[in-house]
């Protein structure tokens, strides 16, 4: 029978581990009940938050006013089966049982030892009760219990459905989490408090229980007396009437004081640990959907120009950095800051690299730091595109191994910028106005549109001259209806034909620019509509 | 022309550190008369060990020293590793030349307005520079490749400053009477003396008058600037002759 029972119970684990759809199932719902990432879980946390709100809202008015008895009715039924099927399924999904069967099965066959039904079921056990003992769990189960309305003294678990809704709220949880970072202490704390509360209260009983004190008429009197005066709260409805029951009042309240400010020390010091823990996530959470998001590694002065600049030009940027103070900086400096090492995948992979980053800065002053900011990020994601800076020589060919995409030698750009100037100070000028748009003409960047007016025309049915701009070049991609890499087509002749995704750069003054791009819009829209 | 430059100018960098090294990597491949001074003598034996012969030991505190290393006239490229170092000699160069380009390094904008202030003709900021070409691959990627093909790539296309001489056959003649698109050039701009020293940008749509000493700033390849320049001096040469004859 035993056999029979274990024969089938392996080979239903086996059909759980093989069944694709199983997974799958299971997987939705721990990302939708515990995955703060799935996209999914924010409806279901809202939907829980008001089920919670509207069940505590009705337990509260019930407990003087009649409620209407389809919300009783919705109360007893929905609202308890639903946080029962949570509970269900939270306990469902925390570990897997089949995986404990199949791994004892393969032991016990690899060994050729006896199936042990009884230490499977332990470990089961041990794991579902790791579940049932943990904190958000027994509130789960307690908030349930409201609903057997007939031990009317059960009422008083309505407040664990408010402590419920701890679980939908991240920095709620944060909040518990820093407390518990400091549990030795509070532990320790607690203890000394209960035992001179102890204490004190022995002794006032003892001194003035035997009717010195008309007030103090059992141990219960004593103990409230002396969590109220250690507490230095001092209702004032019990007092100390000997000499000996105001010396101990003296002493529980210097012990009050202490221990108040005790706890107060301690919960302070943990939230200025757990501070920059908790700025980490709130920064995580506001980029966990950016897309197009450029991370400026390294905070130093090209990071900090570079981050300025970008966010001018209404670029999404992240900066990262280890450094506290450097980090203080870029936050007094407006910037979103996540105190990261670049360098590890586990930063890169928190901001979904490949899904949401577009290019990676790194500008660290230190170039190994560089490279390895670089290996990292192009393991991780083939497509991103990397700048990184660099003084060495030596370290750019590494880094061009590595796979950035760019290298910005400063040392190499001032030197090359000195020689520009004394070569032709004027032309280094005029460059100069252009990359810097001091003066109003610049360098722009215009894509043919398909549908456009230059779409399938040649450059020379296009007067540039007249739209007082300046064609220097086009880029053509390398692949038709290739977005990404293109080859320049320097000073084009009047022949050369234009079509959709070419990218014309042309020099001019901004209204020429915008008047140029305007048109190039106009006509698309102009053709759109005559279709 | 950038080429027939390089060897007429005179450079005196100043420092052969980490940055000055590198400087002087640059500049060498475009001059070829360039002497590397420096404060420490490891790294002038440093710069002797690169094979640069004219480097030398001078203490910066000492102007005569200084002035005895013959200044009037060149280009004096400051380029320590220590920005107070080259504020210093910024404005100890200054002081003791009248006609010299001083072009110096900076590393932030508040250096930067300091050695505006004492005098430096040329001031380049490495961080500003380096995070203006970051933010312009970001967000003017197709600019920047045609920058790069321009500035930082060597394939021939550059741009070049062309100072009109007199008598040649660009003089009198205005913006449109000249079709340099067919000559493989583009005009960015120019500096016309009648309108004073300012550079004008051509996409302006001004129709400037072409006149001697104007000076033409033209983006094209080699061949056809060398082509250009070549048709200056030369319609010069034959204006010259004709008038005698």
């Amino acid at each position: 029978m035993k056999q029979l029972f274990v024969k089938y119970l392996v080979s239903f684990s086996y059909l759980l581990e093989s069944s694709s759809r199983y997974k799958r199932v299971k997987r939705f719902f721990d990302n939708l009940l515990n995955n703060d990432d799935y996209p999914y879980k924010k409806y279901f946390d809202i939907f829980m938050v008001f089920i919670i709100l509207s069940s505590v809202t009705i337990l509260v008015v019930d407990v003087r006013e009649h409620v209407a008895y389809w919300l009783e009715w919705y109360d007893y039924y929905i609202v308890t089966i639903i946080f029962i099927i949570e509970y269900e399924l939270r306990l469902w999904v925390h570990g897997d049982m089949h995986k404990i069967i199949i791994a004892h099965y393969e032991e016990a066959e690899f060994f050729e030892k006896p199936f042990s039904l009884k230490k499977v079921f332990s470990e089961i056990f041990a794991q579902k009760w790791e579940f049932v003992t943990s904190l958000p769990a027994i509130i789960d189960l307690v908030a349930i219990l409201p609903s057997y309305r007939e031990i009317r003294v059960l009422r008083v678990f309505v407040l664990f459905r408010a402590f419920k809704m701890l679980r939908y709220s991240r920095s709620l949880l944060q909040f518990f989490d820093i407390l518990r970072s400091k549990k030795v202490e509070l532990y320790a704390l607690f203890l000394l408090l209960a035992f001179f509360t102890l204490i004190a209260s022995m002794m006032i009983y003892v001194f003035e229980g035997a009717g010195q004190n008309p007030n103090i008429n059992s141990l219960f009197d004593a103990i409230y007396w002396a969590v109220v005066t250690v507490t230095t709260v001092g209702y004032g409805d019990i007092t100390p009437v000997t000499h000996e029951g105001r010396f101990i009042s003296i002493l529980v309240i210097i012990t009050g004081l202490g221990a108040i400010t005790f706890l107060t020390s301690i919960i302070v010091s943990a939230f200025g640990e757990k501070l920059p823990e908790i700025k980490q996530t709130r920064v995580l959470n506001q980029v966990a959907k950016v897309k197009d998001l450029n991370l400026v590694c390294g905070y130093g002065k090209i990071g900090q120009i570079v981050s300025q600049k970008l966010k001018a030009r209404g670029e999404k940027i992240l900066v990262i950095e280890n450094d506290p103070q450097k980090v203080e900086r870029a936050e007094l400096d407006g910037h979103r800051v996540l105190q990261a090492d670049a360098t590890k995948s586990a930063t890169l992979l928190q901001l979904k690299l490949c899904d949401n980053v577009k290019s990676i800065i790194a500008v660290t002053h230190n170039d190994i730091i560089n490279v390895f900011i670089t290996i990292n990020a192009r393991s991780l994601c083939k497509s991103v595109e990397i700048i990184a800076r660099c003084s060495e020589k030596s370290v750019a060919t590494k880094l061009k191994l590595a796979g950035a995409n760019h290298l910005i030698m400063p040392e190499e750009i001032a030197g090359l910028l000195g020689a520009v100037y004394i070569g032709q100070p004027v032309a280094f000028d005029a460059l100069q106005a252009i990359l810097t748009r001091k003066k109003s003409a610049r360098i722009d960047e215009v894509e043919v549109k398909r549908g456009s007016f230059l779409d399938g025309k040649k450059v020379g049915d296009f007067d540039f001259t007249g739209s007082r701009l300046v064609l220097l070049a086009v880029l053509k991609p390398l692949k038709p209806d290739e977005k990404m890499s293109h080859y320049v087509l320097f000073n084009p002749p009047e022949e050369t034909q234009l079509h959709a995704h070419d990218i014309l750069v042309v020099m001019g003054y901004n209204v020429s620019i915008a008047d140029f791009k305007e048109r190039m819009l106009e006509s698309v829209r102009y053709k759109k509509r005559s279709a | 022309m950038f080429d027939t430059k390089k060897d007429q100018r005179e450079i005196v960098l100043f420092g052969y550190g980490k940055l000055g090294h590198r400087v002087y990597e640059m500049l060498s491949t475009y001059f070829s008369k360039i002497t590397v001074v420096e404060q420490s003598d490891i790294l002038t034996q440093d710069a002797k060990d690169h094979g640069i012969v004219k480097s030398f030991t001078v203490d910066f505190k000492h102007d005569q020293e200084l002035m005895d290393l013959g200044l009037e006239g060149k280009i004096l490229f400051c380029a320590m590793d220590e920005m107070a170092m080259n504020i210093f000699l910024v404005l100890s160069l200054k002081s003791m030349t009248q006609n010299a380009t001083i072009i110096s390094i900076s590393t932030s904008a508040e250096n930067t307005r300091k050695l505006k202030f004492i005098g430096a003709d040329k001031v380049i900021d490495i961080y500003e520079a380096s995070a203006n070409r970051i933010v312009d691959i970001i967000t003017r990627p197709a600019v920047t490749r045609v920058l790069d093909e321009i500035i930082f790539i060597d394939n021939g296309i550059s741009l070049e400053e062309i100072e009109i001489p007199p008598n040649s056959f660009l003089e009198g003649k205005y913006v449109h009477d000249i079709d340099f698109k067919a000559m493989d050039l583009i005009l960015v701009g120019i500096t016309d003396k009648e309108m004073g020293d300012d550079f004008i940008f051509v996409s302006r749509g001004i129709d400037h008058k072409f006149d001697a000493g104007d000076i033409l700033v033209l983006l094209g390849e080699s061949p056809a600037l060398d082509a250009f320049y070549k048709k200056l001096t030369e319609s010069r040469q034959t204006s010259t002759e004709s008038k005698r004859g």
